[in-house]
C-alpha cells in the first residue's frame, strides 16, 4: 500500500492563527518520536501542533526523488548527501569532522566539538528526521541492559524493565514494520509473547554472511569464565519483507510502501538497493514520514515547518511551560525570520539527544538535578577489515543483514563493554571508502586497465569483509552537550557543543573486539588489512594500542530517565521532573544504550509516553490560564 | 443473445489461456515506453507506466490462479504466446494496432485505447466476425472467426462461462491449492493478489482485472478507491492528476510534468532483421530475447506448482531491465538516428535457465 | 583540426575498460563523457590521446602483449596523456571526473580539468565498477528481494583470482 500524504499539509497551517490556538499538545520535531506521539494522540482525538526545523515541503514522490537526485549527483555519498542543507537549521555532517587539538575546540561546523575525541555523529533535519538516513536495524534491548548497575555495577538502572517495555516493543515493531523471525531473535534473555510473530518474515542473510557463518558458527569464545559459541544471526530490520500470514492472530500485515500525494505503488518489499544509508530509493525502508503522514491524515494535527524552536518559556511559580517561542524562516538561505509562539496543554521536545538539551540549556533550563545535557552517549564503533579467501560477492543486499550478537551480554560486562558485530555488506566502504578508493588505487597506482582492472576489482572488492563492532558506552556526566552564547547559528540559535571522551570501560571492550576480530579472521582464513591511522579524527589509544573510533548516530542519555528527581531529568514516562507539562522524549531519556541501535526503543518509549500524555490530559481538566485574551472560540474546552 | 462460447472446462481453460496471452501482450508495450524514458526524468509518467506494467503482471498472475483453480496448467512458453508486434486489439467496431513504441503522445494514445472501457451496445454485439487478414489477440479460442467487441466483453464472457460451469459442475474448482500464488510471493501491485479456491474468489480475481484494467467502465475510481488504468493514462493526456470526486473529463489534482524530449527515440516495433547482421548489438538483442524466453519459463514454473519461483522471476525481470536499458541507449545503425530496442521475438519454449 | 569523434573515443574506451562497445554506448553516456573530456582537457590533448591509441593498435598489429606495451609506452607513461587516460577509465568505472593534479593543469592548462564532478545524475548509476563486481550501484538498479543470498554474478574467468 502506498501512504497518502495529504497534499498541502506543510503549508495549510497559518502560523499566526496557530499562535492563537491552545493545542492539546505542542511537539517539537517531526522525526520518529514526534510522529509516533502525534499519530497516537490525534487518533485519540487530541489536537496537536508539530514544529519542524526542516524545510516545509510536502512528502511527495518528486520531492523524495529530488533527494535521490541530489545523492546521485553528489561526489560525497555520506549520510547527509541526499538532504538539503539549510543555513537556518543546519545539520552536523560526518564529512565536517576534524581531529581536535587539545584545548582548541573545533567550531568550524554547526556542531561545536570540544573533544577530546571528535565524533562524526549526525542527525538529519527534514520531515521524518534521522530515520530518512537510518540504516533500519531494530534490535530490542536485552533485559540486562535495563539493570546494568544492579547486575554489573556499571552504568545506571532504568526505572523500567524489559517486561514493562515488551508490549511497547511489539507496538513499535508494528509501527515501523519490522522484518524478523522470533526464533532468531530469542537470545540472551529476550523473550516474546507466546504467539508473537514479527509483522514480516526475516530478511535472508547475504551470501557474504553465509560465507562467514560457514566458519564462524560454533566458534568457541571464553570470556570472564563463561563459554559461549558464536553464530551469525540475522538482524531485525525496519524494512519491508515478506508479510507473515501469522501476524496479528492470523490477520497478517500489509507492508507500507512509499509516501506520495498520489497513487503509486512502490517499496512494498526491499529490492536490495544496498543503500539503506543514506537513502532507500524505493522507501521500502521505514522512515518517520510514513507515521507523520498518518498523523496529518487525521486532520487533527497541524504542522509548521521551517520553524526552529528558540526558547522554552516557563512559569517561574509553577515550573509549567507556558509557550515555546520559535523562529520561522521563509527560505532555507534567508537570515530573516519571524518570532512566533506555540501553546499547548502539554509540550513534547522530540528532536534528539543533542537538540533537546540544547534547546533547554539555551532557554536557561539546566534542571534541578543539573543533569540536562550530561551523560551524552553514542555507540563507539570499531571497524576491522580483511579479505576473504574466496569471492564473497560483497556490495550486495541491504547495508547489513547479519552479524554476531552473542557478546551483547554476559558476566564480562562487570569488567568491559559488550558489543554487537555487524557484517557489512558494503565491504570496506565505511572504513576506507571502498570500492571507489580501490578503483582509484588500482588505476592510479596499480597501472591497471582493461581486463587486469576487472580482475583486480574482483580480487580487491568482492573478497572484502568488514566487521563493525558496536560497543556500548556507559553514561558519564562529563560527556555532555552544552551551549555558549558566543556560538550561534544564522537564526541566532545557540549551537550545541559536544564534549566527549570514551570511558575506559568501553575501551576495554574495544581492545577485546580487536583481539576477537583477529581470531575470527584467522578462522576464516582471511587476510587482516585493519590498520588504524594515528591522524584519524577519532583516533584513541588504550594501553599502548591505537584505534579508530567512529560515532554511531545513536544519540542518547542527555535527559536521562530515572525514579529519583535528583539523579535524573525525566521520569519513566519521559516527563520532566521540573516541568510537569513537558516531556523530553527520545534517546536522551535512555540511562544505558546497551548494544541496541536506539530507534526501536525510542519508538517503544514514545508509544508508552503517549499513553501517559493521554492520561495526563484527561486528568488535568482544570482551566489553563492563557497568557493573553482572545482564545479562539472553537477551543471552548480550553476555558472550562 | 448469441450462443455461449464456453461450454466445458476445456473451453474455459482455453479462454483463460487466451486471457493469459492477452494480459502478457501489453507488458512489452509498456516496458518499451517505460525504459525509453531518460533516467531521472519524467518521474510522473514513468511511475504511471511502471505501476500499470506491474499490475499487468498482477493480472497475469490472477489469471494463472483462476486457471490453476479449475485444473489448468498455465503455459507462457507455448509458440505464439508472445505476439508479433504490431499486434491488434479490439476497440469496439474497429480494432487498432499495438506497436512497441518509445514514450510519446502516440504511445499514450495506444495505452488509452488498450485500457479504454468499452461495453458492447447490446448483448448481440459482444461477438463480432473477424476479418480474415487480422491476427487478433481477442479472438474467441473456441469459435473460429469470432472476436470480441472489447477486452471487457471478453472477460464478461469468461465470467458468465465460469458461473454457468460452476453451477453445473460442483467439482469445477478442484485444482491443487499449492499451485496458487499468494501475497507472500506476489507484491507491489495496487490491489492484493487473490488466491482462488471457489467461484467467489475466481470472480473476485477476474473482477479485479476488469476494474483495474481493460474492463467495463466502473467510473474513475474502482471499489477499492484505485484509479483504473485508462484514467491513469488519461492523466498523461490532461497533464493533471485526478482526485476523488473528479469527473472523467476534468481531473483537478496536482499538475504533472511531461517532457516528451527526455526520451530515447527507439525504432517502432523493431525486429532482429533491422540489426546489422553479426554485430555486437544484434547479439545483445538476440540475447535479450533468449533471456525473455527464460523469464517466461520461470513464470511458467511459478504458475505450475513452484510459486516461490516468482521471487527468481523478479530478479530476472530486474536483469531484463538492465538489458533493455543498454539496448535502448545504443543507436541502431542505418535507422536515421533511431535507437535500438528489444524486439520480443520469442520463439517457443524459452531459453535455458541458469 | 577536426573534432575528436565518438567512434574514436569508444574504440579507445573499449581497450581501456574491457567492456564492449554495446556496453559502453548502453550507458547512454558516450557523448556526455566525450564532451566532458574535451571540455576538461581541450581538443588538442584529446586528439593526441586518440592518435596515440590508434598508433598503439597499428604498431602491435593484433599482438596483445605488444599492444599492452605500446599503450604503456605511448599513453600511460606519458606526462600529458597518462593522467588523462587514467581519468577516462575512472570516468567510465565511477561516473565521476576526478580532478587532475595541479602539475598536470600547470603544464597543459585547461583549469576546469582540476574540478572533481559527476557528469549527470545518471553517470553514477552507470559506473562500470558495479558491473565488474557483480553488484548494483548502491541506490539504483536494484537486483530484487533476496537475490543477495545467491552467489554474485561475476564471470567465471574472474573468480579464481590473481590475489594469491
Amino acid at each position: 500500500m502506498f501512504v497518502k500524504f495529504p497534499q498541502g499539509a506543510t503549508e495549510r497551517t497559518d502560523k499566526d492563527a496557530a499562535a492563537e490556538v491552545l493545542y492539546d499538545v505542542v511537539i517539537v520535531g517531526a522525526g520518529i518520536a514526534g510522529s509516533i506521539i502525534a499519530a497516537q494522540l490525534s487518533e485519540a482525538g487530541k489536537r496537536v501542533l508539530i514544529l519542524e526545523a526542516g524545510p516545509a515541503e510536502d512528502l511527495t514522490l518528486r520531492g523524495y526523488e529530488s533527494y535521490l537526485d541530489r545523492f546521485y549527483s553528489s561526489t560525497s555519498k555520506d549520510n547527509q548527501a541526499p538532504y538539503p542543507a539549510s543555513l537556518a537549521a543546519p545539520m552536523p555532517r560526518g564529512t565536517d569532522t576534524r581531529r581536535i587539538a587539545p584545548g582548541a575546540p573545533d567550531t568550524s561546523a554547526y556542531l561545536v566539538q570540544s573533544g577530546p575525541l571528535a565524533s562524526d555523529t549526525t542527525y538529519t533535519r527534514v520531515l521524518g528526521g534521522t530515520t530518512m538516513h537510518w540504516e533500519g536495524k531494530t534490535p530490542r534491548m536485552l533485559p540486562d541492559d535495563f539493570r546494568m548497575r544492579t547486575l554489573y555495577g556499571e552504568g545506571v538502572d532504568w526505572p523500567l524493565s524489559y517486561e514493562d517495555l515488551a508490549p511497547y516493543y511489539a507496538e513499535a515493531e508494528r509501527v515501523i514494520g519490522v522484518s524478523a523471525d522470533v526464533e532468531d531473535q530469542s537470545f540472551l534473555g529476550i523473550t516474546f509473547d507466546e504467539r508473537y510473530v514479527y509483522p514480516m518474515k526475516g530478511l535472508p542473510l547475504s551470501y557474504l554472511d553465509r560465507m562467514v557463518a560457514k566458519d564462524v558458527d560454533g566458534m568457541p569464545v571464553e570470556l570472564d569464565g563463561e563459554q559461549t559459541r558464536l553464530r551469525v544471526r540475522p538482524f531485525p530490520q525496519g524494512r519491508n519483507g515478506i508479510p507473515n500470514p501469522a501476524y496479528d492472530g492470523g490477520n497478517g500485515f500489509v507492508p507500507q510502501g512509499a509516501v506520495s500525494t498520489y497513487q503509486v505503488e512502490v517499496g512494498e518489499r526491499c529490492q536490495g538497493n544496498n543503500n539503506c544509508v543514506p537513502i532507500c530509493p524505493v522507501q521500502a525502508k521505514y522512515h518517520a514520514g510514513k507515521t507523520l503522514t498518518v498523523a496529518l491524515e487525521s486532520g487533527r494535527v497541524d504542522l509548521i515547518a521551517q520553524a526552529v524552536a528558540y526558547r522554552v518559556h516557563v512559569d517561574p511559580e509553577t515550573g509549567r511551560v507556558q509557550e515555546i517561542e520559535y523562529r520561522r524562516y521563509k527560505r532555507p538561505d534567508s537570515k530573516a525570520f519571524t518570532t512566533v509562539r506555540a501553546r499547548g496543554r502539554l509540550y513534547v521536545l522530540a528532536t534528539n539527544a543533542v537538540e533537546n538539551p540544547r534547546l533547554m540549556l539555551a532557554s536557561g533550563l539546566r534542571g534541578s538535578s543539573g543533569l540536562m545535557g550530561r551523560n551524552f552517549m553514542d555507540h563507539a564503533y570499531l571497524l576491522t577489515w580483511g579479505l576473504l579467501p574466496e569471492v564473497a560477492g560483497t556490495f550486495r543486499g541491504t547495508n547489513c543483514t547479519g552479524g554476531i550478537s552473542d557478546l551483547r551480554g554476559g558476566r564480562f560486562r562487570r569488567n568491559q563493554a559488550a558489543f554487537a558485530v555487524d557484517i557489512h555488506n558494503d565491504g570496506w566502504g565505511w572504513s576506507r571508502g571502498a570500492p571507489m578508493t580501490d578503483l582509484l588505487d588500482l588505476v592510479d597506482n596499480g597501472g591497471r586497465y582493461g581486463e587486469s582492472l576487472r580482475q583486480g576489482l574482483v580480487d580487491r572488492v568482492s573478497h572484502q569483509l568488514l566487521l563493525a563492532f558496536m560497543v556500548e558506552v556507559p553514561a558519564s556526566p562529563s560527556n555532555r552537550i552544552t551551549v555558549d552564547p558566543s556560538y550561534t547559528d544564522r537564526l541566532g540559535n545557540m549551537r550545541p557543543i559536544l564534549t566527549y571522551a570514551i570511558p575506559d570501560y568501553t575501551m576495554r571492550g574495544v581492545a577485546y573486539a580487536r583481539q576477537l576480530s583477529k581470531r575470527i579472521f584467522a578462522r576464516l582464513g582471511a587476510e587482516d588489512h585493519t590498520d588504524y591511522d594515528p591522524n584519524f579524527w577519532g583516533y584513541a589509544t588504550y594501553e599502548g594500542q591505537g584505534y579508530e573510533i567512529r560515532g554511531g548516530n545513536h544519540l542518547a542519555g542527555t535527559h536521562m530517565m530515572g525514579s529519583d528527581p535528583s539523579t535524573s531529568v525525566v521520569d519513566a514516562d519521559q516527563r520532566s521532573w521540573d516541568h510537569q507539562n513537558l516531556f523530553l522524549v527520545g534517546g536522551g531519556s535512555f540511562p544505558t544504550v546497551g548494544t541496541s541501535n536506539i530507534t526501536l526503543t525510542i519508538a517503544a518509549l514514545c508509544r508508552r509516553s503517549a499513553r501517559a500524555m493521554l492520561t495526563q490530559l484527561d486528568r488535568e481538566q482544570a482551566p489553563v490560564q492563557l497568557a493573553t485574551a482572545g482564545a479562539p472560540s472553537h477551543r471552548e474546552e480550553a476555558g472550562r | 443473445m448469441t450462443d455461449p462460447t464456453i461450454n466445458s472446462r476445456d473451453d474455459l481453460i482455453r479462454y483463460l489461456d487466451a486471457a493469459l496471452a492477452l494480459e502478457h501482450a501489453t507488458i512489452p508495450v509498456y516496458l518499451t515506453a517505460y525504459y525509453s524514458i531518460h533516467s531521472t526524468t519524467n518521474s510522473d509518467a514513468a511511475h504511471i507506466i511502471r505501476v500499470t506494467a506491474v499490475e499487468e503482471m498482477l493480472h497475469l498472475t490472477l489469471v494463472a490462479n483462476v486457471m490453476n483453480a479449475v485444473g489448468g496448467s498455465p503455459d507462457l512458453t507455448r509458440p505464439g504466446f508472445v505476439p508479433s508486434y504490431p499486434a491488434y486489439l479490439p476497440d469496439g467496431e474497429d480494432d487498432f494496432t499495438v506497436d512497441l513504441r518509445p514514450f510519446s503522445p502516440e504511445a499514450v494514445e495506444t495505452f488509452c485505447k488498450i485500457e479504454r472501457p468499452r461495453k458492447a451496445p447490446d448483448p448481440q454485439a459482444r461477438l463480432m466476425a473477424v476479418r480474415p487478414e487480422e491476427s487478433l489477440l481477442v479472438g474467441s479460442p473456441t469459435a473460429s472467426g469470432i472476436r470480441f467487441y472489447s477486452i471487457g466483453e471478453f472477460y464478461e464472457e469468461i465470467m458468465e462461462g465460469l458461473q454457468r460451469l460452476a453451477a453445473e459442475d460442483p467439482k469445477l474448482f478442484s485444482g491443487d491449492e499449492s499451485r496458487q500464488v499468494g501475497p507472500e510471493q506476489f507484491y507491489s501491485g495496487g490491489g492484493m493478489i487473490i488466491e482462488v479456491h471457489d467461484l467467489a474468489s475466481a470472480c473476485r480475481a477476474l473482477q479485479l482485472i476488469s476494474e483495474q484494467g481493460e474492463g467495463l467502465d466502473t467510473g474513475v475510481y474502482d471499489a477499492e478507491g484505485e484509479l483504473a488504468h485508462y484514467y491513469r493514462f488519461r492523466q498523461l493526456q490532461f497533464g493533471r492528476y485526478y482526485q476523488k470526486g473528479d469527473k472523467a473529463d476534468a481531473p483537478s489534482g496536482p499538475e504533472l510534468d511531461i517532457d516528451w524530449d527526455e526520451v530515447w527515440k527507439v525504432k517502432v516495433s523493431p525486429k532482429l532483421a533491422d540489426y546489422p547482421p553479426g554485430s555486437e548489438l544484434a547479439a545483445a538483442a538476440a540475447a535479450f530475447n533468449t533471456d525473455y524466453g527464460a523469464f517466461l519459463t520461470l513464470l511458467t514454473r511459478a504458475f505450475n506448482g513452484e510459486p516461490d519461483r516468482l521471487q527468481d522471476a523478479v530478479w530476472w525481470m530486474f536483469r531484463l531491465r538492465d538489458s533493455v536499458n543498454r539496448l535502448i541507449r545504443n543507436p541502431l545503425p542505418g535507422s536515421d538516428g533511431l535507437h535500438a530496442g528489444p524486439t520480443f521475438e520469442v520463439t517457443g519454449t524459452g531459453g535455458a535457465l541458469s | 583540426m577536426t573534432a575528436p569523434s565518438l567512434d574514436d573515443f569508444v574504440a579507445l574506451s573499449v581497450d581501456l575498460t574491457a567492456f564492449g562497445e554495446t556496453d559502453l554506448l548502453g550507458t547512454g553516456l558516450g557523448s556526455p563523457y566525450l564532451a566532458k573530456l574535451r571540455g576538461a582537457c581541450g581538443d588538442a590533448v584529446v586528439t593526441a590521446l586518440f592518435a596515440a591509441h590508434q598508433a598503439a593498435r597499428a604498431e602491435s598489429a593484433g599482438d596483445p602483449d605488444g599492444f599492452d606495451r605500446a599503450l604503456r609506452y605511448r599513453i600511460f607513461s606519458d606526462d600529458c596523456l597518462g593522467p588523462v587516460a587514467r581519468n577516462v577509465i575512472k570516468l567510465w568505472y565511477a561516473g565521476t571526473w576526478y580532478g587532475l593534479p595541479p602539475e598536470w593543469t600547470d603544464s597543459y592548462g585547461a583549469q576546469s580539468a582540476a574540478q572533481t564532478s559527476t557528469v549527470t545524475a545518471a553517470s553514477y548509476q552507470e559506473g562500470l565498477l558495479w558491473r565488474a563486481i557483480g553488484a548494483n550501484p548502491p541506490g539504483a538498479k536494484a537486483p530484487g528481494f533476496g537475490s543477495w543470498a545467491e552467489p554474485p554474478r561475476i564471470d567465471d574467468r574472474y573468480l579464481k583470482g590473481a590475489r594469491r
